[in-house]
Protein backbone atom coordinates (compact mmCIF):
# COMPACT_ATOMS: atom_id res chain seq x y z
CA UNK A 1 0.00 0.00 0.00
CA UNK A 2 1.22 3.35 -0.98
CA UNK A 3 1.85 6.16 1.61
CA UNK A 4 -1.22 8.06 0.06
CA UNK A 5 -3.58 5.19 -0.27
CA UNK A 6 -2.56 5.05 3.57
CA UNK A 7 -3.64 8.86 4.37
CA UNK A 8 -6.80 8.45 2.19
CA UNK A 9 -7.92 5.55 4.57
CA UNK A 10 -6.51 6.36 8.20
CA UNK A 11 -9.12 8.60 8.28
CA UNK A 12 -12.04 5.83 8.20
CA UNK A 13 -9.84 2.94 10.30
CA UNK A 14 -9.57 5.19 12.76
CA UNK A 15 -13.46 6.22 13.03
CA UNK A 16 -14.32 2.25 12.54
CA UNK A 17 -11.96 1.73 15.55
CA UNK A 18 -9.88 -0.37 13.40
CA UNK A 19 -6.35 2.07 14.56
CA UNK A 20 -5.45 4.27 17.26
CA UNK A 21 -2.67 6.57 18.46
CA UNK A 22 -0.60 6.00 21.24
CA UNK A 23 1.92 7.80 23.49
CA UNK A 24 5.08 6.49 21.15
CA UNK A 25 3.86 9.16 18.88
CA UNK A 26 3.17 5.94 16.76
CA UNK A 27 0.11 4.05 15.04
CA UNK A 28 -0.97 0.89 16.17
CA UNK A 29 -3.66 -1.54 15.55
CA UNK A 30 -6.19 -1.61 17.42
CA UNK A 31 -8.42 -4.76 15.15
CA UNK A 32 -6.60 -6.56 12.58
CA UNK A 33 -9.78 -6.08 10.09
CA UNK A 34 -9.38 -4.82 6.43
CA UNK A 35 -5.64 -3.34 5.86
CA UNK A 36 -5.54 -1.92 9.20
CA UNK A 37 -1.91 -3.11 9.44
CA UNK A 38 -0.84 -1.76 6.13
CA UNK A 39 -2.54 1.69 6.75
CA UNK A 40 -0.68 1.52 10.20
CA UNK A 41 2.64 0.20 8.83
CA UNK A 42 2.78 3.16 5.77
CA UNK A 43 2.08 5.86 8.18
CA UNK A 44 4.44 5.01 10.91
CA UNK A 45 7.32 4.31 8.44
CA UNK A 46 6.66 8.07 6.95
CA UNK A 47 6.48 9.38 10.32
CA UNK A 48 9.70 7.86 11.85
CA UNK A 49 11.56 9.56 8.90
CA UNK A 50 9.81 13.14 10.00
CA UNK A 51 10.94 12.23 13.83
CA UNK A 52 14.60 11.69 12.88
CA UNK A 53 14.80 14.88 10.45
CA UNK A 54 13.27 17.21 13.04
CA UNK A 55 15.15 15.30 15.84
CA UNK A 56 18.67 16.38 13.77
CA UNK A 57 17.43 19.19 12.93
CA UNK A 58 17.71 20.79 16.73
CA UNK A 59 20.21 18.11 17.59
CA UNK A 60 17.83 16.55 19.96
CA UNK A 61 17.14 12.49 20.59
CA UNK A 62 14.84 11.05 18.30
CA UNK A 63 12.81 9.78 21.55
CA UNK A 64 11.98 13.35 22.25
CA UNK A 65 10.38 14.28 19.43
CA UNK A 66 8.30 10.98 19.94
CA UNK A 67 7.36 11.62 23.30
CA UNK A 68 5.92 15.41 21.57
CA UNK A 69 4.22 13.92 19.29
CA UNK A 70 2.96 11.01 20.96
CA UNK A 71 1.22 13.08 23.97
CA UNK A 72 0.17 15.38 20.78
CA UNK A 73 -1.56 12.39 18.84
CA UNK A 74 -3.13 10.92 21.98
CA UNK A 75 -4.52 14.57 22.99
CA UNK A 76 -5.47 15.60 19.42
CA UNK A 77 -7.82 12.00 18.76
CA UNK A 78 -11.26 13.45 18.94
CA UNK A 79 -14.01 11.53 21.04
CA UNK A 80 -15.19 8.02 20.09
CA UNK A 81 -12.11 7.11 18.38
CA UNK A 82 -8.98 4.85 20.36
CA UNK A 83 -5.88 5.58 22.50
CA UNK A 84 -3.79 3.52 23.92
CA UNK A 85 -3.48 3.88 27.65
CA UNK A 86 -0.72 1.63 29.93
CA UNK A 87 -1.60 -1.63 27.91
CA UNK A 88 -5.20 -1.63 27.36
CA UNK A 89 -7.39 0.85 23.83
CA UNK A 90 -9.61 3.37 25.48
CA UNK A 91 -12.22 4.59 23.24
CA UNK A 92 -12.40 8.75 24.27
CA UNK B 1 -0.79 5.67 90.61
CA UNK B 2 1.27 4.36 87.70
CA UNK B 3 0.07 6.98 84.43
CA UNK B 4 -1.18 5.23 82.07
CA UNK B 5 1.18 5.04 78.77
CA UNK B 6 -0.21 4.00 75.22
CA UNK B 7 1.88 3.17 72.81
CA UNK B 8 1.32 3.22 69.73
CA UNK B 9 3.25 1.83 66.12
CA UNK B 10 2.98 1.64 62.64
CA UNK B 11 5.02 -0.01 59.61
CA UNK B 12 4.24 1.73 56.09
CA UNK B 13 5.62 0.04 53.33
CA UNK B 14 6.66 1.59 49.60
CA UNK B 15 3.81 3.32 47.10
CA UNK B 16 0.48 3.06 50.21
CA UNK B 17 2.99 4.98 52.50
CA UNK B 18 2.08 7.91 50.55
CA UNK B 19 -1.68 6.82 50.01
CA UNK B 20 -2.01 6.09 53.82
CA UNK B 21 -0.08 9.18 54.79
CA UNK B 22 -1.90 11.28 52.46
CA UNK B 23 -5.38 10.25 53.70
CA UNK B 24 -4.59 10.67 58.03
CA UNK B 25 -2.28 13.92 57.45
CA UNK B 26 -4.73 16.49 56.00
CA UNK B 27 -1.80 19.07 55.41
CA UNK B 28 -0.02 16.27 53.81
CA UNK B 29 1.33 17.78 50.49
CA UNK B 30 0.07 16.02 47.20
CA UNK B 31 3.27 16.26 45.39
CA UNK B 32 4.74 14.06 47.28
CA UNK B 33 4.88 10.25 46.43
CA UNK B 34 7.52 6.80 47.75
CA UNK B 35 7.81 4.63 45.48
CA UNK B 36 9.58 2.25 47.77
CA UNK B 37 11.15 1.32 51.19
CA UNK B 38 9.92 1.63 54.17
CA UNK B 39 8.52 4.16 56.97
CA UNK B 40 8.04 2.78 60.32
CA UNK B 41 7.01 4.85 63.18
CA UNK B 42 6.44 4.37 67.26
CA UNK B 43 5.01 6.45 69.79
CA UNK B 44 4.47 6.38 73.28
CA UNK B 45 1.82 8.23 75.26
CA UNK B 46 1.80 9.66 78.84
CA UNK B 47 -1.67 10.71 79.96
CA UNK B 48 -1.00 11.95 83.53
CA UNK B 49 -4.04 14.20 84.71
CA UNK B 50 -1.33 17.45 84.60
CA UNK B 51 -0.82 17.25 80.80
CA UNK B 52 -0.76 14.46 78.06
CA UNK B 53 2.94 14.28 76.89
CA UNK B 54 4.19 12.35 73.68
CA UNK B 55 7.57 10.70 72.94
CA UNK B 56 7.92 9.11 68.91
CA UNK B 57 10.47 7.95 66.37
CA UNK B 58 9.65 7.96 62.48
CA UNK B 59 12.24 5.78 60.92
CA UNK B 60 12.74 5.94 56.90
CA UNK B 61 14.75 3.18 55.43
CA UNK B 62 15.88 3.13 51.77
CA UNK B 63 13.00 5.12 51.02
CA UNK B 64 12.44 6.72 47.39
CA UNK B 65 10.05 8.35 45.21
CA UNK B 66 8.76 12.24 43.68
CA UNK B 67 8.14 15.54 45.20
CA UNK B 68 6.39 17.71 42.49
CA UNK B 69 8.88 17.03 39.59
CA UNK B 70 12.31 16.04 41.52
CA UNK B 71 13.01 12.46 41.99
CA UNK B 72 14.60 11.10 45.41
CA UNK B 73 15.92 8.19 46.38
CA UNK B 74 17.43 6.85 49.26
CA UNK B 75 15.98 8.46 51.99
CA UNK B 76 17.47 6.88 55.30
CA UNK B 77 17.13 8.17 59.09
CA UNK B 78 15.37 9.12 62.17
CA UNK B 79 13.07 11.56 63.67
CA UNK B 80 12.19 11.62 66.96
CA UNK B 81 9.47 13.69 67.99
CA UNK B 82 8.63 14.86 71.73
CA UNK B 83 5.59 16.97 72.74
CA UNK B 84 4.43 18.48 76.27
CA UNK B 85 4.30 22.10 76.32
CA UNK B 86 6.09 22.47 72.51
CA UNK B 87 6.48 20.44 69.78
CA UNK B 88 10.13 19.28 69.36
CA UNK B 89 11.44 16.87 66.19
CA UNK B 90 15.02 16.69 66.19
CA UNK B 91 17.05 14.40 63.79
CA UNK B 92 20.94 13.23 64.50
CA UNK B 93 21.17 12.57 60.95
CA UNK B 94 18.91 12.36 57.66
CA UNK B 95 20.28 11.25 54.67
CA UNK B 96 19.52 11.61 51.04
CA UNK B 97 20.63 9.74 48.37
CA UNK B 98 20.13 11.84 45.87
CA UNK B 99 17.92 14.56 45.06
CA UNK B 100 17.34 15.26 41.57
CA UNK B 101 15.08 17.88 39.60
CA UNK B 102 17.17 18.09 36.61
CA UNK B 103 20.53 18.39 38.06
CA UNK B 104 21.57 15.73 40.47
CA UNK B 105 22.19 17.02 43.93
CA UNK B 106 23.61 14.42 46.95
CA UNK B 107 24.22 12.48 48.98
CA UNK B 108 22.59 14.83 51.23
CA UNK B 109 22.36 14.84 55.10
CA UNK B 110 20.78 17.20 57.68
CA UNK B 111 21.38 17.62 61.66
CA UNK B 112 18.87 19.33 63.22
CA UNK B 113 15.87 20.51 64.95
CA UNK B 114 12.49 22.17 64.89
CA UNK B 115 10.90 23.44 67.40
CA UNK B 116 7.26 25.27 67.65
CA UNK B 117 4.58 25.96 70.69
CA UNK B 118 1.64 23.89 70.59
CA UNK B 119 -0.73 26.51 69.61
CA UNK B 120 1.41 27.88 66.57
CA UNK B 121 2.99 24.61 65.07
CA UNK B 122 3.91 26.24 61.94
CA UNK B 123 5.52 29.49 63.26
CA UNK B 124 8.37 27.58 65.07
CA UNK B 125 12.27 28.09 65.32
CA UNK B 126 14.46 25.97 63.07
CA UNK B 127 17.94 24.88 64.13
CA UNK B 128 20.28 23.45 61.49
CA UNK B 129 23.74 22.09 62.78
CA UNK B 130 24.70 20.98 59.69
CA UNK B 131 23.47 20.68 56.33
CA UNK B 132 25.50 19.66 53.63
CA UNK B 133 24.91 18.17 49.79
CA UNK B 134 27.17 16.98 46.81
CA UNK B 135 26.86 19.11 43.82
CA UNK B 136 28.65 18.86 40.23
CA UNK B 137 31.77 17.09 42.20
CA UNK B 138 31.89 19.43 44.90
CA UNK B 139 29.86 20.43 47.52
CA UNK B 140 26.58 22.74 48.59
CA UNK B 141 27.16 23.57 52.53
CA UNK B 142 24.02 25.48 54.66
CA UNK B 143 25.44 27.63 57.11
CA UNK B 144 24.53 26.42 60.56
CA UNK B 145 22.05 28.79 61.99
CA UNK B 146 18.94 29.47 63.95
CA UNK B 147 15.66 31.02 62.05
CA UNK B 148 12.30 31.55 63.00
CA UNK B 149 9.30 30.68 60.47
CA UNK B 150 7.39 33.70 62.33
CA UNK B 151 9.26 36.00 60.55
CA UNK B 152 9.52 35.51 57.37
CA UNK B 153 11.59 36.24 55.23
CA UNK B 154 14.75 33.79 56.14
CA UNK B 155 17.87 33.99 54.56
CA UNK B 156 20.57 30.58 55.05
CA UNK B 157 23.58 31.19 53.14
CA UNK B 158 24.86 28.57 51.36
CA UNK B 159 28.38 27.89 50.55
CA UNK B 160 29.50 26.26 47.70
CA UNK B 161 32.36 24.42 47.33
CA UNK B 162 35.24 22.90 44.89
CA UNK B 163 32.59 22.89 41.72
CA UNK B 164 33.79 21.15 38.80
CA UNK B 165 33.49 23.11 36.00
CA UNK B 166 33.98 20.21 33.36
CA UNK B 167 31.03 18.29 35.20
CA UNK B 168 28.83 22.12 35.14
CA UNK B 169 29.29 21.65 31.33
CA UNK B 170 28.26 18.03 30.73
CA UNK B 171 25.05 18.69 33.30
CA UNK B 172 23.92 21.37 30.95
CA UNK B 173 21.25 20.70 28.03
CA UNK B 174 23.75 21.39 25.77
CA UNK B 175 25.86 18.83 24.06
CA UNK B 176 29.73 19.68 23.06
CA UNK B 177 30.37 22.42 26.07
CA UNK B 178 33.72 21.33 28.21
CA UNK B 179 35.67 22.72 30.75
CA UNK B 180 37.84 22.85 33.41
CA UNK B 181 38.50 24.53 37.06
CA UNK B 182 37.33 24.99 40.09
CA UNK B 183 34.78 27.19 41.36
CA UNK B 184 33.62 28.40 45.10
CA UNK B 185 31.16 30.85 46.60
CA UNK B 186 28.39 32.13 48.85
CA UNK B 187 24.73 32.06 47.49
CA UNK B 188 22.52 32.91 50.44
CA UNK B 189 18.82 31.54 49.71
CA UNK B 190 16.28 33.77 50.86
CA UNK B 191 12.73 31.47 51.45
CA UNK B 192 9.41 33.49 51.91
CA UNK B 193 6.46 32.32 51.47
CA UNK B 194 6.12 32.74 47.98
CA UNK B 195 9.30 30.44 46.98
CA UNK B 196 13.15 30.29 47.22
CA UNK B 197 15.10 33.22 45.82
CA UNK B 198 18.84 34.50 46.06
CA UNK B 199 19.93 37.88 46.38
CA UNK B 200 23.42 38.99 46.10
CA UNK B 201 25.24 35.50 45.78
CA UNK B 202 28.53 35.44 44.11
CA UNK B 203 30.79 32.35 42.73
CA UNK B 204 34.83 32.64 41.46
CA UNK B 205 36.74 30.29 40.02
CA UNK B 206 40.03 29.47 42.30
CA UNK B 207 43.58 30.36 40.98
CA UNK B 208 45.15 29.78 38.54
CA UNK B 209 41.54 29.10 36.65
CA UNK B 210 40.89 26.97 33.85
CA UNK B 211 39.69 26.35 30.13
CA UNK B 212 36.52 26.78 28.60
CA UNK B 213 35.58 24.90 25.12
CA UNK B 214 31.80 25.75 24.24
CA UNK B 215 31.58 25.22 20.24
CA UNK B 216 30.65 28.01 17.68
CA UNK B 217 27.64 26.30 16.81
CA UNK B 218 26.41 26.01 20.74
CA UNK B 219 27.22 29.90 21.01
CA UNK B 220 25.20 30.86 18.13
CA UNK B 221 22.34 29.12 19.33
CA UNK B 222 22.94 30.67 22.75
CA UNK B 223 23.56 34.26 21.94
CA UNK B 224 21.37 34.73 18.81
CA UNK B 225 20.42 38.17 19.27
CA UNK B 226 23.94 39.66 19.83
CA UNK B 227 26.51 41.06 16.60
CA UNK B 228 29.44 41.55 18.23
CA UNK B 229 29.97 37.60 18.71
CA UNK B 230 32.99 36.91 16.42
CA UNK B 231 35.51 37.56 18.23
CA UNK B 232 34.09 36.12 21.49
CA UNK B 233 32.77 33.04 19.96
CA UNK B 234 36.43 31.87 18.45
CA UNK B 235 38.23 32.66 21.46
CA UNK B 236 35.36 30.73 24.18
CA UNK B 237 36.42 27.92 21.71
CA UNK B 238 39.55 27.17 23.78
CA UNK B 239 39.79 30.05 26.29
CA UNK B 240 42.49 29.76 29.04
CA UNK B 241 40.81 31.84 31.62
CA UNK B 242 42.90 33.34 34.68
CA UNK B 243 40.41 35.33 36.01
CA UNK B 244 36.35 33.61 36.30
CA UNK B 245 33.63 35.60 39.02
CA UNK B 246 29.95 36.16 38.81
CA UNK B 247 27.81 37.69 40.65
CA UNK B 248 24.54 35.66 40.84
CA UNK B 249 20.95 36.14 41.58
CA UNK B 250 17.80 34.64 41.18
CA UNK B 251 14.20 35.72 41.18
CA UNK B 252 10.92 34.39 42.36
CA UNK B 253 9.62 33.53 38.69
CA UNK B 254 12.90 31.44 38.12
CA UNK B 255 15.19 33.68 35.86
CA UNK B 256 18.55 33.37 37.29
CA UNK B 257 20.99 36.22 36.64
CA UNK B 258 24.57 35.73 36.22
CA UNK B 259 26.92 38.97 35.50
CA UNK B 260 30.04 36.83 34.57
CA UNK B 261 33.67 37.97 34.18
CA UNK B 262 35.85 36.46 31.89
CA UNK B 263 39.90 36.80 31.73
CA UNK B 264 42.07 35.04 29.50
CA UNK B 265 42.88 34.23 26.27
CA UNK B 266 42.56 32.08 23.34
CA UNK B 267 45.94 30.98 21.58
CA UNK B 268 44.62 30.93 18.46
CA UNK B 269 42.78 34.21 18.24
CA UNK B 270 45.11 37.69 17.91
CA UNK B 271 47.91 34.96 18.84
CA UNK B 272 46.77 35.08 22.02
CA UNK B 273 46.26 38.66 23.24
CA UNK B 274 44.26 39.31 26.47
CA UNK B 275 40.65 39.47 25.97
CA UNK B 276 38.33 40.37 29.28
CA UNK B 277 34.55 39.38 28.63
CA UNK B 278 31.94 40.39 30.79
CA UNK B 279 28.55 38.75 30.34
CA UNK B 280 25.39 39.40 31.59
CA UNK B 281 23.32 35.91 31.45
CA UNK B 282 20.17 35.56 31.83
CA UNK B 283 18.87 31.99 31.83
CA UNK B 284 15.16 30.63 32.87
CA UNK B 285 15.81 28.02 35.29
CA UNK B 286 12.22 26.39 35.18
CA UNK B 287 11.83 25.71 30.89
CA UNK B 288 15.98 25.19 31.79
CA UNK B 289 15.09 22.19 34.79
CA UNK B 290 11.78 21.50 32.36
CA UNK B 291 14.22 20.62 29.31
CA UNK B 292 15.57 18.30 31.41
CA UNK B 293 13.30 16.82 33.26
CA UNK B 294 11.52 15.60 29.57
CA UNK B 295 14.57 14.49 27.93
CA UNK B 296 14.24 12.08 30.61
CA UNK B 297 17.16 13.01 32.78
CA UNK B 298 15.79 12.44 35.99
CA UNK B 299 13.59 9.23 35.84
CA UNK B 300 10.40 7.74 33.49
CA UNK B 301 8.29 8.78 36.39
CA UNK B 302 8.96 12.31 36.17
CA UNK B 303 8.95 12.98 32.41
CA UNK B 304 6.07 11.33 32.54
CA UNK B 305 4.12 13.60 35.36
CA UNK B 306 6.28 17.03 33.11
CA UNK B 307 4.45 15.55 30.36
CA UNK B 308 1.41 15.00 32.00
CA UNK B 309 1.69 18.76 33.42
CA UNK B 310 2.76 20.66 30.23
CA UNK B 311 -0.73 19.09 28.68
CA UNK B 312 -2.67 19.95 31.38
CA UNK B 313 -1.10 23.52 30.61
CA UNK B 314 -1.86 23.58 26.99
CA UNK B 315 -5.31 22.29 27.26
CA UNK B 316 -5.46 25.07 29.95
CA UNK B 317 -4.96 27.78 27.10
CA UNK B 318 -5.76 25.73 24.06
CA UNK B 319 -8.82 27.95 23.52
CA UNK B 320 -7.08 30.62 22.69
CA UNK C 1 74.62 51.86 37.73
CA UNK C 2 71.79 49.61 38.57
CA UNK C 3 70.18 47.97 35.90
CA UNK C 4 66.96 49.39 35.08
CA UNK C 5 64.43 46.56 34.55
CA UNK C 6 62.45 47.35 31.29
CA UNK C 7 58.82 45.74 32.12
CA UNK C 8 56.97 45.75 28.69
CA UNK C 9 53.80 47.40 29.28
CA UNK C 10 50.95 44.72 29.54
CA UNK C 11 49.19 44.51 26.04
CA UNK C 12 45.69 46.47 26.41
CA UNK C 13 43.25 43.53 26.86
CA UNK C 14 40.09 43.77 24.55
CA UNK C 15 36.80 44.25 26.31
CA UNK C 16 34.38 42.74 24.96
CA UNK C 17 30.68 43.25 26.88
CA UNK C 18 27.65 40.85 26.19
CA UNK C 19 23.99 40.48 26.80
CA UNK C 20 22.67 36.99 26.58
CA UNK C 21 19.49 35.18 26.54
CA UNK C 22 19.42 32.01 26.88
CA UNK C 23 16.04 30.39 25.87
CA UNK C 24 14.89 26.67 25.95
CA UNK C 25 12.86 26.92 23.09
CA UNK C 26 13.89 23.64 21.58
CA UNK C 27 10.68 22.25 22.93
CA UNK C 28 8.46 24.87 21.35
CA UNK C 29 10.38 24.34 17.96
CA UNK C 30 9.75 21.00 18.25
CA UNK C 31 6.08 21.30 19.07
CA UNK C 32 5.21 23.12 15.93
CA UNK C 33 7.22 21.54 13.67
CA UNK C 34 5.01 18.31 14.89
CA UNK C 35 2.19 20.47 14.81
CA UNK C 36 2.78 21.03 10.55
CA UNK C 37 3.31 17.19 10.34
CA UNK C 38 0.35 15.99 11.75
CA UNK C 39 -2.01 18.91 9.58
CA UNK C 40 -0.17 19.24 7.00
CA UNK C 41 0.93 16.30 6.10
CA UNK C 42 -1.95 14.07 6.65
CA UNK C 43 0.03 12.03 9.03
CA UNK C 44 -2.68 12.17 12.61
Amino acid sequence: MSLEEAKQQLDTAKQSGLVGETPTGYLAVVKADGNAREIVDAINEARRQEYSRIAAKHNIPVAEVEAVAGKKAVEKTPAGQFVRIGDKWVRK
Amino acid sequence: SATPRVTVSAELEGSNASRILAETLEQWPAGIEISDGSLSANASVRLPDTGQSLEGKIIASGMSGIVDRMAWTGLNGTLELSMEDALVVRTSELQLAQLNPGVPLGPVSITGSYRAPLQALTKGAISLVRGRAGFLGGEARGKPGEWSLADLPLTVPVWLNDIQVDRLMTVYPAEGLAGSGTLQGEVPLVISREGVRVAGGNIRAVAPGGTLKLPADRLQALARNNETMDLVVRALQNFNYSVLNSTIDYDQEGTLNLGLRLEGSNPQVRDGHPIVVNINLQEDIPALLTSLQLSGRVNEAVTEKVRKLMEKREAGNGEN
Amino acid sequence: CTPTVQMAAPKEPITVNLNVKIQHEIYVKVDKEVDELFEDQGLF
